[in-house]
């Protein structure tokens, strides 16, 4: 028996030898984490809504992770088209990322808004992010356009 | 970006961008002062960096079917479901597997988002700057790392290859792949794009 527990305990600790972030990937998708670590999740995340006028955007920051630790630098992350944070995961948890830095992620503008694929509009706030991406100022004949088509016009031409 | 970084305070930030995510901050990278100034550097993964037409059709792998969907303002959930698949590798299409679970969590965040949005950032992908992002990538101080998942099914590796040597501050000279992993390595293969990025930063932080 002892010699069972002092192999497993030899076999873990040499594979977190060789994977520094306590991870390793399989071919067929499964992911194997043996890092003892502190379980950090994204609800410990600190949600930060930064005014940008007329939409909020939510950053959110692991201000609250190790508060204890000097963290030197930061890095952003930033989600790809119809995602969310969420996507990051795997990096918002990892222990040695929140031990030495700032970590952030955004949720863009018009992102994470219940039931939007099914009815986009702008007339809903959640929704009028979609004039705060990347090119705002070749945004409105697309807006007009658009929600002519879906009906709420008048509030786009109220937004500008 | 420049807004929330002032805000936020953020200095000394290494800039992860992801598709979408990492045009913005090659866009953001050229027109804010702000942005510049806080960006020790930036990595930037599925995302071709573009400024023409042609860059356009060159970029992207246009042959594959979900990419209709990632501009479409109303999308249903079999087809956000499509959309969703194809960030990962060719076969898991076929054989979802262990990702079914991430497929479903991902299709309704994909549906989570405004059509509008979806529609105005694939339409617009030109803003009125004179500077191509080649000629910032090459005028650049700011070490830039691309992260790349090898098999990729939206993002033609191709075309990025042949901006390599137009960036010097480029790390290691190289686009640096993942492998077993497509447009996502990020998710999976986790700890494989995890010491990627820690290799990185560490070079950048000097730690």
């Amino acid at each position: 028996m002892k010699l069972f527990v002092g192999v497993l305990l030899l076999a873990v600790f040499v594979f977190n030898a060789v994977s520094s972030h306590g991870q390793v990937s399989f071919p067929n998708g499964y992911i194997l984490t043996t890092k003892i670590h502190l379980d950090i999740t994204l609800d410990q995340y600190e949600v930060v809504s930064v005014n940008l006028g007329d939409t909020i955007v939510k950053v959110y920051h692991n201000r609250q992770i190790f508060p204890e630790h000097h963290k030197r630098g930061s890095i952003f992350f930033a989600h790809g088209n119809s995602a969310s944070h969420k996507v990051w995961e795997h990096q918002l948890t990892d222990e040695s990322f929140n031990r030495r830095f700032n970590l952030y992620a955004v949720d863009f503008p018009g992102h994470v808004c219940p039931s939007s694929s099914a009815n986009p509009s702008i007339s809903n706030p959640c929704k009028s992010g979609c004039f705060y991406l990347l090119y705002r100022s070749k945004l409105q004949i697309h807006c007009c356009w658009l929600c002519g088509l879906y009906g709420s016009c008048s509030s786009a031409v109220g937004h500008h | 970006m420049g807004a929330v970084v002032q805000q936020l305070g953020i200095t000394d930030c290494v800039f992860v961008g992801w598709s979408l995510g990492g045009h913005l901050m090659l866009e953001s990278f050229q027109r804010e002062e702000v942005f510049r100034q806080a960006a020790k550097a930036v990595v930037i993964h599925g995302t071709p960096p573009i400024t023409t037409v042609s860059d356009v059709l060159a970029g992207f792998i246009w042959t594959d079917p979900a990419q209709q969907y990632f501009s479409q303002a109303v999308v249903t959930e079999p087809e956000a479901t499509v959309a969703v698949t194809a960030f990962f590798r060719p076969r898991v299409a076929e054989h979802p597997g262990p990702y079914a679970p991430i497929i479903a969590e991902w299709t309704q965040q994909f549906l989570a988002t405004d059509g509008v949005a979806r529609y105005i950032v694939n339409h617009n992908p030109f803003g009125d700057e004179v500077n191509t992002v080649e000629s910032l990538l090459a005028q650049s101080s700011t070490p830039i790392a691309i992260f790349h998942g090898r098999e990729d099914r939206l993002i033609n590796a191709s075309y990025i290859e042949g901006l390599v040597p137009h960036i010097p501050t480029l790390w290691e000279s190289s686009i640096h792949y993942v492998e077993s992993a497509g447009h996502a390595p990020f998710w999976e293969r986790p700890g494989v794009y995890n010491e990627l990025l820690d290799s990185f930063v560490d070079t950048v932080f000097d730690w």
